[in-house]
């Protein structure tokens, strides 16, 4: 409607022209837009005249609600454990992808639900479905906030070498007489993923934000975002650089503190992060369980959304990841540095705990830069 | 049926004085107004600075300890930022990370959000192995400025790999500001030679979510 401009006519007098009358019906009929800041008093609106999601687009919470005892032990339960990619797949209902498997999928989605079982249905584990079975049109310059804590219960020695056995962990750099793998540059990452394929939510369907389809790299700079799928097997020490993709988007789980003393004699020191039996157990700890924290907040940045609709988000785990000179790369082998041949990767696994994700779709008029 | 004129001029002047500028939440029904009807930045506008890093920030070098043979059988090496090269130096003072974040603000409150990744090699910690020659304790701290001042700080952080987190918010007048985020690391020790890498971060990012009062 905007602004009407009426003949003026409130003369002094007691007769009703109906040309004016006529003419400032005709202004107001003629008025083809609609009803804006101009024919709105200044905080006339009120709440109640707002609709449904005029900030926020969508909120949602998912937790696994998976607590347990303190000092409950990681092979009390299979789902919790998330394996290093070199080791094999027994127990059943643990999390295996060996690297030397065909079409590995380098990654685990993070699915044990309160039973500490592998859960793959939504709202079980941190699989969150968008918005019921129709999801969420995406809209350009949406802003999507993702929250996320993960409760590392154990750094779980699941693999060839024992947590007692710190030796084959410590470099020389930090014990006189060792040659362990190294000086625990290693970690595990923790990230979500997005499903535009299909409300079906089935794990393959998740995606980094580019591969989903709703978020170019190359868009005012933007990096394409860390992805183990572009791992195929045979190239699981692919490097990663730091500066070449996204790593904004995922949290650290960190392993291994191992250090040097001042005593001539060497004696490294060793420690897990995260140690279910901390109370109960002379070897080394850093901690009881740890939290690992995440946030990521990015925008829709493909015209109309790239036509997709989003259906569901989740948290991933990564494998074991490494520094080296020019970023990271996954580990392909297994802890045996006194082996022949000497093999000098990382086979510790993690066991998680509680898990949780948080998500707001926040609609582009007040996410906007 | 006559009119009478004056009324009539008086009700319809009061009429288009409600059109013009006058509607309020006794004329717009109830539910009426949804997110389109905005005007775009008008409740809130948002801005990111992404995957902040060391290798991007200041180009990083290889540690000089950790080289692969008999020390590190693996043949792997660690590389970031070191003692004696920018932008550490000699420590024990802030050092900006990231770009600057300069920002139109409406006035209300800037929601801000900042977490990276780092790594700080432990494997010399207080001293080098198997002497007493005294190296910095390895950490690293966080800090936020809005306009040049502190607004939020982390406590100094020790574990050799860590997300930091700061969420805070601060009342912002309309204009422009600057949010940037500052790293600090100890003062150099003697045996500080710069052969060591101190600290390397990736994946960082720097959020501000001004909303609007």
């Amino acid at each position: 409607m905007s602004r009407i401009k009426l003949f003026n006519f409130y003369p002094n007098n007691d007769t009703t022209s109906a040309t004016e009358a006529n003419a400032n019906n005709t202004a107001i009929n003629g008025s083809t837009q609609k009803i804006d800041k101009e024919n709105v008093r200044n905080q006339g609106a009120d709440m109640v005249n707002l609709g449904d999601n005029p900030h926020l687009r969508f909120t949602a919470r998912q937790d696994n609600f998976a607590y347990v005892a303190a000092g409950t032990a990681p092979a009390t339960h299979n789902g919790w454990i998330y394996n290093a990619f070199t080791i094999g797949g027994t127990p059943s209902g643990q999390h295996y992808s060996q690297t030397g498997s065909v079409n590995a999928q380098f990654e685990y989605p993070i699915n044990h639900d309160n039973t500490l079982a592998i859960n793959t249905a939504h709202s079980k584990g941190t699989k969150i479905q968008v918005n019921g079975t129709d999801g969420i049109v995406l809209e350009h310059h949406q802003k999507i906030q993702i929250n996320w804590n993960v409760n590392v219960w154990d750094i779980y020695h699941n693999g060839n070498k024992s947590r007692l056995l710190p030796q084959f962990y410590m470099s020389q750099l930090v014990d006189t007489s060792l040659s362990g793998i190294g000086v625990g540059e290693y970690y595990y990452l923790i990230y979500p993923k997005f499903d535009t394929v299909s409300n079906s939510l089935t794990d393959s369907n998740f995606k980094t934000a580019d591969d989903a389809g709703f978020y170019q790299s190359g868009v005012g700079g933007s990096l394409a975002y860390f992805d183990p799928s572009d791992l195929t097997n045979g190239n699981s020490d692919v490097q990663f650089s730091y500066d070449n993709r996204r790593f904004d988007h995922c949290s650290v789980v960190p392993m291994h503190l191992i250090t040097a003393t001042e005593t001539a004699s060497g004696g490294g020191r060793f420690a897990a992060y995260s140690t279910y039996d901390f109370s109960a157990q002379d070897f080394a700890t850093a901690g009881p369980s740890t939290n690992i924290h995440g946030q990521h907040t990015f925008s829709v940045n493909v015209a109309g959304g790239g036509g997709k609709t989003l259906f569901g988000i989740q948290m991933f785990i990564s494998g074991p990841y490494r520094v080296n000179s020019t970023g990271q790369f996954l580990e392909s082998q297994i802890t045996d540095p006194a082996g022949t041949p000497a093999r000098n990767g990382v086979d510790v696994s993690v066991v998680l705990e509680r898990a949780a994700i948080e998500v707001e779709i926040i609609n582009p008029q007040s996410g906007r830069a | 049926m006559i009119v009478d004129g004056r009324e009539y001029d008086k009700n319809y002047s009061q009429y288009v004085s409600v059109l013009n500028g006058g509607m309020d939440r006794d004329n717009l029904p109830v539910n009426s107004i949804v997110y389109t009807d905005f005007e775009d930045k008008s409740v809130g506008r948002w801005q990111t600075v992404d995957n902040i890093n060391a290798q991007d920030d200041y180009g990083t070098s290889q540690d000089s300890n950790f080289t692969g043979g008999t020390v590190n059988p693996r043949g792997n090496s660690i590389n970031g930022l070191k003692y004696g090269s920018a932008p550490i130096e000699g420590g024990g003072f802030w050092f900006p990370i990231g770009e600057a974040l300069n920002m139109p603000c409406e006035e209300g409150m800037a929601v801000i959000r900042f977490h990276i990744n780092s790594f700080v090699p432990k494997y010399y910690h207080f001293y080098k192995r198997g002497t007493t020659d005294r190296v910095v304790r390895r950490s690293r701290q966080w800090k936020l400025e809005v306009d040049g001042v502190e607004v939020a700080r982390t406590s100094e952080i020790f574990p050799a790999f860590n997300t930091s987190q700061i969420f805070t918010q601060v009342p912002v007048s309309k204009g422009k500001h600057e949010f940037r985020v500052y790293c600090k690391v100890p003062v150099q020790k003697e045996a500080d030679d710069g052969s060591a890498v101190h600290l390397n971060y990736w994946g960082g990012q720097l959020s501000v979510h001004n909303r609007r009062r």
